[in-house]
């Protein structure tokens, strides 16, 4: 309780009203400002005989404190009125930045009711605070008024998933044994590479019966052993460039590589590879190689604090860290405005990776760009364009494909392309 | 915060504001100019300066309904009238007294929520009650006060109001016994 009942300006005017106008209608003989004043006097009465006098309180909880993007939980409001007398419940919760509600001004009037449902939903990943919701509860004809103490809510944590991710089946130098990628080499798997004689060591459950039947020799059938490989997924948060509209409008540079970055790691863990996690803004936040469901529920939990503000990790400090093998597969989400970025590209060749960088500029920042100074802030966008090509170029000639996002199907070109070179015969020199 | 800032931020409201929150608004509105136009277009000399007043202030009522405006414009409405009417129980007292009644009713509805609050139907249903009731009584008193007025007996108001109070004693009653209170 912040107060107990207090009486409201209505309560306070019906009482004034009728002891003014009565006691001068009595006093000046005046039978008209007793009709005027007797209403009022009707209602002062009610509104007083009607008072509660239980202690109010609230409480709030939400159904699902982790969502993705675009979906909506229940925000469920406690009402404990403690007594009668309350006739009505205003639930008022402050709007956040990224939070939309149900109704749509996150505030509602209703009759005292043990339990009121807001539905909140969140339009863009991170972690989004639901703010305290006020509660006030008001007597019959609004001539009591009490609020309840606000109870605080836990953040709502958004995933920034949505879309689903495909690519081709291709890493350029698997690993593994446990992964669902084809490799080059017969083994145990599940793809099938042929039927060929039996050989000591084969199993028995691999003999193929049919063929061994007519041939009246023993066949096996043989697999491709299925191959995995370790994806590393670095996160470029240094900057956060262009609007965000959430997940019903536009995106910024840090949406789409966050958006990007979930989706590719949820590709990869389906097809059984390691996924590891490295947000250029975050020392202790990174992810290491794993697998499975809960793997990518980690790599969703760290993503959502991708924040541009952060410091930035230097290059050297980011390999010395998290000791990224050679051959791994590393996917590099960047707007690539940032010169630091290239120099995690380089050391990452240089450690022997195949890299790709995945852009993350968003298309519409030129027309956006058009919007402010015309002639200074177009001119010089242009030329940081151009300084910024020129780089893409010369990681080209590093041979790190570039490529810009653009959902389902951005890697599959330039993961043949890698596949294709890792195969190719090696000449030292 | 600037003029022009506070402006921006009232429209910004206005815009926001729900249609619940608005007709209770408009119901302010429409009960405190049937008031004045009542008191004001009356034979007898209304005093101007109540009459211009009470209008600034009902544009204040209407704005902030959880304020002292309502109250003053009643103050005001029924200070003028109170000086310049000859005291006879007519159409136009029954009128002011339910638009008097109208516009605190609307205004203490419209205070308890802030304008953009969407309003769950049957949120006013338990305030039909008391609102009838109330305008009974006027309607009632207006017609007891006429039916004595000639009866030429010293004092006789005062019984007619003593009795009106006992009529209110009876209602006071009835809300106790009939179940008024909501169900929470």
């Amino acid at each position: 309780m912040t107060g107990g009942w207090r009486a409201t300006h209505a309560q306070v005017r019906a009482v004034a009203v009728a002891a003014v106008l009565l006691a001068v209608a009595v006093l000046g003989r005046r039978p008209d400002l007793a009709v005027l004043g007797l209403p009022f006097a009707v209602l002062a009465v009610w509104g007083a005989f009607t008072r509660p006098s239980g202690q109010p309180a609230a409480t709030a909880v939400l159904d699902v404190t982790t969502l993705f993007e675009g979906q909506a939980t229940r925000l469920r409001i406690g009402y404990d009125a403690g007594g009668p007398g309350t006739d009505l419940v205003v639930v008022a919760v402050p709007r956040g930045r990224w939070l939309q509600f149900e109704p749509r001004s996150g505030a509602l009037a209703v009759p005292a009711r043990d339990e009121i449902e807001l539905l909140v939903r969140s339009q863009r990943w991170g972690l989004r605070q639901v703010e305290p919701p006020q509660v006030v509860g008001t007597s019959l004809l609004g001539a009591y008024r009490t609020e309840t103490l606000r109870t605080a809510l836990p953040a709502v944590t958004t995933w920034p998933l949505r879309e689903g991710f495909t690519a081709v089946d291709a890493v350029p130098r698997p690993a593994g044994l446990v992964g669902l990628h084809r490799s080059r080499r017969p083994g145990d798997g599940t793809e099938i590479a042929g039927v060929r004689p039996f050989q000591l060591g084969d199993r028995l459950r691999r003999v193929n019966w049919a063929v061994t039947a007519r041939t009246g020799e023993l066949h096996v059938t043989s697999t491709w052993s299925d191959r995995d490989t370790e994806v590393v997924v670095l996160l470029d948060s240094s900057d956060d460039v262009g609007v965000s509209d959430g997940i019903d409008g536009r995106s910024s540079s840090l949406d789409i590589a966050a958006r990007a970055a979930a989706a590719i790691a949820e590709h990869y863990l389906r097809h059984g590879d390691r996924v590891r996690l490295v947000d250029t803004g975050s020392t202790v936040r990174a992810v290491r190689p794993g697998t499975g469901r809960a793997h990518l529920r980690r790599i969703l939990d760290v993503l959502v604090h991708a924040d541009p503000r952060a410091t930035q990790l230097q290059p050297a400090y980011l390999m010395r860290r998290h000791r990224i093998r050679a051959g791994s597969l590393v996917i590099v989400l960047s707007p690539l405005l940032r010169e630091l970025i290239l120099g995690h590209v380089v050391s990452f060749v240089h450690a022997g990776c195949t890299v790709i960088v995945v852009d993350t500029l968003p298309a519409d920042l030129g027309r956006a760009a058009e919007y402010a100074d015309r002639r200074a802030w177009a001119l010089a966008w242009r030329l940081r364009l151009l300084e910024r090509q020129g780089e893409i170029e010369r990681l080209g000639d590093l041979g790190v494909p570039t490529v810009a996002w653009s959902g389902a199907g951005t890697l599959d070109e330039v993961l043949r392309n890698a596949s294709r070179l890792s195969a190719a015969p090696r000449v030292r020199t | 915060m600037t003029g022009g800032e506070r402006l921006a931020l009232a429209l910004v409201r206005g815009r926001a504001a729900d249609r619940h929150a608005v007709l209770v608004r408009a119901l302010i509105l429409l009960a405190g100019v049937v008031a004045l136009l009542v008191a004001v277009l009356r034979p007898f000399d209304y005093p101007k300066m109540f009459g211009y007043t009470a209008l600034a202030v009902l544009l204040w009522c209407v704005l902030q309904p959880d304020s002292p405006a309502a109250l003053l414009f009643i103050g005001l409405v029924g200070i003028g009238w109170a000086m310049r009417a000859p005291g006879t129980i007519g159409w136009d007292v029954v009128v002011i007294a339910l638009a008097f009644l109208l516009l605190h009713l609307a205004s203490a509805f419209a205070g308890q929520l802030p304008e953009y609050a969407a309003v769950a139907p049957g949120a006013p249903r338990r305030w039909v009650r008391p609102a009838t009731t109330a305008a009974g009584v006027a309607v009632l008193a207006a017609l007891a006060a006429e039916l004595v007025r000639d009866a030429g007996r010293p004092g006789i108001l005062l019984v007619t109001v003593a009795a009106l109070a006992g009529l209110t004693g009876l209602v006071w009653y009835a809300a106790s016994w009939g179940g008024s209170q909501p169900d929470t």
